[in-house]
């Protein structure tokens, strides 16, 4: 086994690497770099990541951070050995587990939920969180959906709501500033941000979805990421103030599953399950309910929360 | 609407324990109360609904109502046992879920929790504990299903079994709790940790239990004498698991413990166990010798303590990582 990390070579088609690391480096000040791990360069077993560095070389993850997760990918040998792929997995785990620990943690990282056993980073003394999401299987299977998302669909229908991949990003934004407003939040995501990520992505990774009203108004909008692999991520998504309730949203969620099962995606990833509200929305749709974990920064900020979480918890006791 | 009932305390009604092993003599209360100075109490929470979700808690309170798991008492695990229907839709049983797992939650911020608590691996949603304020923790096990299907096993460990038969050595339950505690206490000695339990624990948890239930195997030397032996949870139609094992110092190289091993699975799927739970996989080097079966790495979750004591621990890992690192 080396223990030197190769950098794998930027020719992944649909991810164009190059264009995004320069993106990376001038608006976010990380240097994106994706590391390989495996047996003295054999093809298989190997396990992938994709960094981003800050300037003090360790991993963070910048503000507008391309799809809720770390890239993190393992490709076992063509093995029916359960044994042998739980092994292949804990030494290379082990030696990405022990790069991140070596280089440090500038935040916490999310891993996708394929990555389920945390065991490497137990083992060199990171702290984990659980968090989960849901998760469909495309193509979707429409007797999952449950009634009251049925009857939104067809009343959008019925009101002449239409649905199309977004042919401008700037009514896209609009959406997503409309939620933004409503729930007090910033995704700190400007125009240029999206048309250049859509360019350095692609439009098959990148995909912008719009719902118009009978007018031709933009009523809601969605963005997803298909990757190469097949699996489908909500990453942002936006109503308009004057289409709340309309059931567009639903409508546009529906044509959003239908359009990555052409595409050929195989799994749709709602993007998170963690505050009860949006939870509650999303479990509408019957999505299997998905654990992934998050890596804790090893910052004394860390500690902080988890003394703040100590005494918000003594107070709900008391 | 949650309905909250208190189904009181043993001897009067059944009691789930670890791996949900229904138990319900009056001598399991004697036990909890003598060893361990705890009164175990089971709680039920149903949801609304035509055909509602059930939970169902087996807590051990100590003497000032916190919810505690004895080190000693059998299997890693709180007693959590679910109980949903399976013909409603996806999202209407989760509903019902996290209305019954958010009372549990909330019932067991209200008691506090004396240490940290494991619950099984069946409870996979821990979002009622995180909204209730908790902090999780993930650890693994392996599980196997039952009968065990031999082509999962390494060959290695096929070969060491061999080994250990043409030896001579030979494989048995046992209710001599006296010869299973010396193998498992040379265990103990040896990797320099404390079970927690003596051999008069093991006597009095048996007899609470009873033979079937916590179950006792030993593998003797061609001489006759006891060189490996396993306590192991079951009850009929659930997931068996494993509670501790240990293995003699001159007999750890000829496989005797893979024997035993093999041996307790076969036993286990007769006795109508459906899984084996191997109970742990998160040091290292036990990790890579459970691996060698086959089996399924499941994650399970842990509650952690509310102590200020939890809090100085994370901040010692902290320093620790950090000097580590320098």
């Amino acid at each position: 086994m080396t223990d030197q990390p190769s950098l794998a070579p930027d020719t992944e088609p649909v991810h164009p690497l190059a264009r995004l690391r320069e993106y990376s480096s001038r608006r976010w000040d990380h240097i994106l770099r994706r590391v390989r791990f495996s047996d003295n360069g054999a093809e298989l077993p190997y396990v992938e990541v994709d960094y981003f560095l800050d300037r003090s070389g360790k991993i963070g993850k910048p503000a507008i951070n391309p799809g809720p997760y770390m890239r993190v990918l393992f490709e076992p040998t063509p093995t029916r050995s359960r044994s042998r792929r739980d092994r292949q997995w804990l030494a290379l785990g082990g030696r990405l587990a022990r790069d991140m620990w070596q280089r440090g943690l500038a935040k916490s990282l999310e891993l996708p939920p394929q990555i389920t056993d945390m065991r490497p980073w137990h083992w060199v003394g990171f702290r984990t969180e659980v968090l989960y999401t849901y998760c469909s299987d495309l193509p979707y299977d429409n007797k999952l959906m449950m009634s009251q998302i049925r009857r939104s669909i067809r009343k959008a229908t019925e009101q002449g709501f239409t649905c199309a991949r977004a042919q401008s990003l700037d009514e896209v934004v609009a959406c997503l500033r409309d939620t933004e407003q409503r729930k007090h939040f910033d995704q700190h995501m400007s125009l240029n941000d999206l048309n250049v990520l859509q360019s350095a992505l692609g439009e098959d990774t990148f995909r912008a979805y719009i719902c118009y009203s009978s007018d031709g108004e933009p009523a809601s909008a969605s963005v997803d990421l298909l990757q190469p692999d097949g699996r489908a991520i909500s990453w942002l998504a936006g109503t308009a103030s004057a289409f709340v309730g309309t059931g567009a949203a639903q409508l546009l969620r529906y044509y959003v599953l239908q359009d990555l099962a052409d595409a050929s995606a195989t799994s749709y990833d709602w993007g998170g399950a963690n505050i009860p509200s949006v939870a509650a929305a999303k479990a509408q749709w019957g999505g299997t309910l998905s654990a992934f974990y998050r890596l804790e920064g090893d910052g004394l900020i860390d500690i902080a929360r988890h003394v703040r979480r100590f005494f918000h918890f003594r107070r709900a006791m008391a | 609407m949650v309905t909250e009932t208190f189904v009181g305390q043993l001897p009067a009604l059944e009691m789930t324990i670890s791996a949900g092993v229904h138990l319900f003599t009056d001598r399991w209360l004697e036990h909890c109360e003598k060893w361990w100075d705890a009164t175990p109490q089971k709680l039920r929470f149903t949801s609304g609904g035509d055909t509602p979700t059930t939970v169902e808690a087996a807590y051990y309170l100590n003497r000032n109502g916190r919810i505690w798991k004895p080190a000693s008492s059998p299997g890693p695990y709180l007693s959590v046992t679910l109980d949903a229907p399976a013909e409603i839709a996806p999202a209407a049983r989760e509903a019902q879920w996290l209305e019954v797992g958010q009372a549990l939650a909330v019932d067991m911020r209200d008691r506090g929790l004396a240490g940290s608590i494991s619950l099984p691996p069946t409870i996979t949603d821990m979002r009622p504990w995180q909204q209730a304020g908790f902090r999780i923790e993930v650890l693994y096990t392996y599980c196997v299903d039952l009968p065990y299907d031999e082509t999962l096993m390494r060959p290695q460990v096929r070969r060491v079994i061999r080994k250990a038969e043409k030896s001579g050595f030979t494989c048995s339950r046992s209710r001599n709790m006296q010869e299973v505690y010396d193998c498992l206490a040379e265990t103990q000695e040896r990797q320099g940790f404390d079970l927690g339990v003596s051999a008069e624990d093991l006597v009095s948890a048996q007899r609470a239990l009873g033979a079937d239930k916590l179950r006792g195997y030993v593998a003797y030397s061609p001489e006759g004498e006891a060189v490996s032996a396993t306590l192991e949870v079951h009850a009929p139609g659930r997931a068996a698991v494993g509670w501790l094992a240990g293995t003699k110092w001159e007999y750890l190289r000829t496989g005797v413990a893979q024997l035993l091993n093999r041996y307790v699975l076969e036993d286990l799927a007769a006795a109508g166990a459906t899984s084996y739970d191997l109970a742990g996989a998160n040091l290292p080097s036990v990790a890579y010798s459970k691996s060698q079966w086959g089996a399924t790495v499941k994650p399970f979750y842990r509650i952690e303590g509310d102590g200020a004591v939890d809090v100085a621990r994370h901040a010692r890992k902290y320093w620790r990582f950090q000097r580590a690192r320098s």
